[in-house]
């Protein structure tokens, strides 16, 4: 239990040091962890990420991995094109946290997987629902987006979402021919086939619009992005909001049960999420490109000692 | 052989309405948004930002510590609340629990200096147009969640150290998500006064949904399918707070902030209607 | 491989071994913590490091749960309180006890403890709270009896807790150190650190009615940026495992001048941080 505990002069330092604009590890308020990612690590997924907020090999470590499957229409089910193509499912790993034990994980689990959803499900998400239409009113693709909390340092919102975005953006549809038959009676039936051939699978369409989420904490009177563990647990309100690369508003939702905002702070806090979020953008891609590229020279380091097992999610330290 | 609950006539798995003919939905459908962009016109006959007129009423049952009735046109929704009482101990259904992101379920360290405050939300199995099922789903889950995380800050928990506040909310009838959202919001927090529990302040919650550039509130569900985005507030109007605020699709940052302030004008109608409706059922005991 | 020739083992500077690892046949060897004996031989229980006092052989683990001794210095966190007893987290395999007798009583230190006392148990510690104190004793089942009677002992104040290996806190004549930098660190054996504003110990004293208060002093911006540095240098030591002591510290923050508080935890600085400090550390 003791992780979850705080005494009176610790809450009061934190506070108190981020109305100072110092925070208890030396950041300011907008300042983000160090931030790592790598793509692709799980090969049975249609795509995978796994991120990393935290500082010298520890801090919220989020893995994603992404299987397409085929799913039958059925009647009743919404013409929607964008309803319900994407399942997901997050999940706090007990190994994570000893709170996370048994049903301890169910709310945060619950609250992270309603949200991912309403962020990914509708044209908000960017991505094009028309390119997991395999046959009208018959059968479509859906994505199952899963996520697993591996580490949990805080803040876990905004890295399930990063690593949600470059996992779906790792993601490969494979290709899928459509024939159309005439049958006996002339009515047009119509089959397809999933061509077996990884080289012949397509990357999502749109998934450079896949927004991100950017995170205010409330403690004492302003907010911070980014909270580790202990900051959290003074957290008295809590405002998620998803933006687009476009800079659009994607999704808000507040969170916490201790206090709510005023409505003049609001807006204010809607341009900085904005903000940050652009800058997220940024840093997600560099640390991607960052990444890739490191994977180019594991391979060219063929002597290596060490078993190569490809996508090993190397950790400094 | 028989799968579900034996103890209750079970429905098919889940119902349609039998109307075959897709297009001239889709056709009606696609009306609606255009009366509302084109003309401002609503096919309920009310103005872009005009809710449903609301009925209340407080101390409906008898067992509860308070308890209250909610109608706003179709919307239907009864609420009880038990407490200020003793903290169950946790495995009778409560979890433990962590404080840790949002959960609003608190610590047991943490129940030594303030309530806990559960919230337990239903839709009744008639109250969509498909058949809910007995069972809880995640959907019911997160609503109850949002519910409270939109009715704590209201709540003088302080005051009530070691004890639970317990919150039952039964959705009799629904017409849209967010409204019916929001009107439990409001039964709540009736409730809640009805109970003698001390409060900093009423919650009261609106929602709006956003065609093309035009926000239109209290949308009723043949108007929320239609919506391009929608936003849910709750907010204490005399302590000036934002204590629930859910936001879903695609808009701008300007246009959020139209919309707060249109809720918060709303708003601040309902309170006025429910406060009335609160201090009649005192004058009438 | 058999190591037989334990001279060889002296030898060496270190002899790493795995749980399992055959360090010796030779019956006339003792084992010690961390070795088993079946046959006549000697094996290893835990990953670390051999070392032998004249007959004796024991494997020191690189990482292991704090294991207490009587007179350790330790950091704490109150979990629970009980009827005359509070329980106390302190990274072990059970949580320790301190007594409501084994604690300093505000106004008077030789007070009797009254039974009003057991009814304010919380005025004193409550739940989350940080104690620093010391080991007295230990049950048959492991769990600590701690003690807080001396007046620099008691609940913590003004900082932050930073985590580490109990393994790399060695146990030394002092666990409280006030750095040169202006900031006060409690290094509990234990891997639980408090990181706070240097309060003079002459000011500890005069104030001995607030030894229980909840309130912090007033820290500048200035402070703050300091305790920072400490903390993240701290958390250097431990990321890159290098013994944490007041020297090392003292260097680590020393050679972190140059870079902002928040920057010492970038995985190349600290890497280079790291590198000055082992080697300054191995000149001495």
């Amino acid at each position: 239990m003791s992780t979850l505990l705080l005494s009176p002069v610790e809450r009061d330092y934190i506070t108190k040091g981020i109305e100072k604009g110092i925070r208890a590890d030396g950041r300011d308020r907008l300042d983000w962890r160090h931030l790592q990612i790598r793509q692709s690590i799980i090969s049975q997924a249609n795509g995978s990420a796994r991120c990393r907020l935290g500082n010298l090999g520890f801090g919220t470590d989020i893995l994603v991995g992404i299987k397409a499957e085929i799913g039958q229409y059925t009647q009743g089910d919404s013409n929607n094109p964008s309803s319900q193509k994407i399942v997901c499912n997050v999940e706090c790993s007990p190994s994570a946290m000893q709170e996370f034990e048994g049903r301890g994980a169910d709310e945060v689990n619950l609250e992270l997987s309603q949200l991912l959803d309403r962020l990914l499900n509708g044209p908000q998400c960017g991505i094009d629902f028309d390119q997991l239409c395999i046959i009208p009113k018959q059968a479509y693709w859906v994505l199952y987006v899963d996520a697993l909390v591996l580490d949990y340092d805080g803040n876990p919102i905004d890295a399930l979402m990063m690593t949600t975005r470059a996992a779906l953006a790792d993601t490969r549809l494979p290709k899928v021919v459509v024939e159309s038959i005439t049958d006996e009676n002339g009515v047009l039936q119509q089959e397809f086939e999933v061509v077996d051939d990884p080289q012949a699978a397509e990357p999502l369409k749109g998934r450079d619009n896949i927004p991100l989420t950017v995170t205010l904490y409330q403690i004492g009177g302003n907010y911070v992005v980014d909270t580790g563990l202990q900051e959290e647990l003074c957290t008295k309100a809590r405002l998620t909001v998803s933006v687009n690369p476009a800079g659009e508003i994607c999704g808000i939702q507040k969170s916490h049960t201790k206090s709510g905002f005023a409505p003049s702070a609001l807006p204010e806090m809607l341009k900085v999420s904005q903000k940050q979020a652009s800058v997220l953008f940024t840093k997600l891609e560099n640390e991607l490109a960052k990444s890739s590229n490191d994977n180019q020279m594991d391979v060219d380091d063929g002597d290596s000692f060490e078993p190569d097992t490809g996508s090993t999610f190397l950790v400094p330290f | 052989m028989n799968t579900g609950d034996r103890r209750r006539v079970n429905g098919p798995e889940r119902s349609v309405a039998p109307i075959s003919v897709g297009q001239e939905n889709e056709d009606l459908a696609k009306k609606i948004k255009q009366d509302i962009v084109n003309d401002n016109k609503r096919q309920c006959g009310r103005n872009l930002n005009q809710p449903r007129p609301l009925y209340l009423k407080t101390g409906l049952v008898s067992e509860a510590n308070g308890s209250a009735y909610y109608e706003q046109d179709k919307i239907r929704v009864a609420c009880a609340v038990y407490g200020p009482r003793p903290i169950k101990k946790s495995g009778a259904g409560g979890s433990a629990g962590t404080n840790i992101s949002g959960a609003t379920s608190t610590s047991i360290a943490e129940s030594t200096h303030r309530a806990v405050f559960t919230c337990d939300f239903k839709y009744s199995a008639f109250s969509c147009s498909w058949r809910k099922s007995h069972m809880k789903d995640s959907d019911e889950k997160e609503i109850a969640m949002a519910i409270s995380q939109a009715l704590c800050p209201s709540i003088r928990l302080e005051l009530y150290p070691k004890s639970s506040i317990d919150m039952f909310i039964t959705v009799i009838e629904s017409d849209g998500r967010n409204s019916t959202i929001a009107a439990a919001i409001n039964c709540a927090s009736a409730a809640l006064a009805n109970a003698g529990i001390e409060m900093y302040d009423m919650v009261i919650s609106t929602s709006i949904g956003l065609f093309d550039s035009k926000w239109v509130i209290d949308c009723p569900q043949v108007e929320e399918d239609q919506s391009d985005s929608s936003i849910l507030i709750a907010l204490m109007p005399s302590a000036n707070e934002i204590t629930q605020l859910i936001q879903q699709g695609k808009t701008q940052v300007d246009q959020v902030q139209e919309a707060i302030e249109l809720c918060t004008a709303v708003g601040i109608k309902l309170y006025a209607a429910a406060n009335q409706f609160l201090s009649n059922s005192l004058n009438k005991n | 491989m058999d190591i037989d020739n334990i001279e060889k083992v002296k030898q060496e500077s270190a002899l790493l071994v795995t749980p399992g690892y055959l360090i010796t046949q030779d019956p006339e060897f003792m084992r010690g913590h961390g070795t088993f004996a079946e046959d006549s031989a000697i094996y290893s229980s835990v990953s670390g490091v051999v070392e032998r006092i004249n007959k004796l052989i024991s494997v020191r683990p690189f990482k292991q749960r704090y294991q207490g001794e009587i007179g350790d210095i330790i950091v704490g966190r109150i979990t629970e309180v009980g009827s005359k007893r509070w329980k106390v987290d302190v990274n072990s395999r059970q949580d320790a006890v301190l007594l409501l007798s084994s604690i300093n009583l505000p106004g008077g230190i030789q007070r009797r403890k009254s039974e009003s006392d057991e009814l304010q148990m919380r005025t004193f510690f409550s739940e989350g709270d940080l104690v620093f104190a010391e080991v007295q004793n230990y049950f048959n089942d492991g769990a600590l009896s701690l003690h807080t009677r001396s007046i620099q002992y008691g609940k913590l104040r003004n900082g932050t807790i930073v985590k580490v290996f109990p393994k790399l806190v060695p146990r030394s004549r002092s666990h409280f150190h006030s750095l040169p930098c202006g900031v006060d660190v409690v290094m509990g054996v234990n891997g639980y650190i408090w990181v706070s504003k240097h309060v003079p110990q002459s000011t500890v004293e005069a104030n001995a009615e607030e030894i229980y208060s909840n309130k912090n002093e007033k820290i500048s911006t200035q402070e703050r940026e300091t305790i920072a540095r400490v903390c993240n240098c701290i958390t250097l030591l431990d990321r890159l495992f290098i013994k944490i002591t007041d020297t090392s510290v003292i260097y680590t923050y020393e050679a972190s001048l140059g870079h902002a508080a928040k920057e010492i935890l970038n995985h190349d600085i600290a890497a280079d941080l790291a590198d000055q400090v082992k080697a300054r550390l191995n000149d001495h």
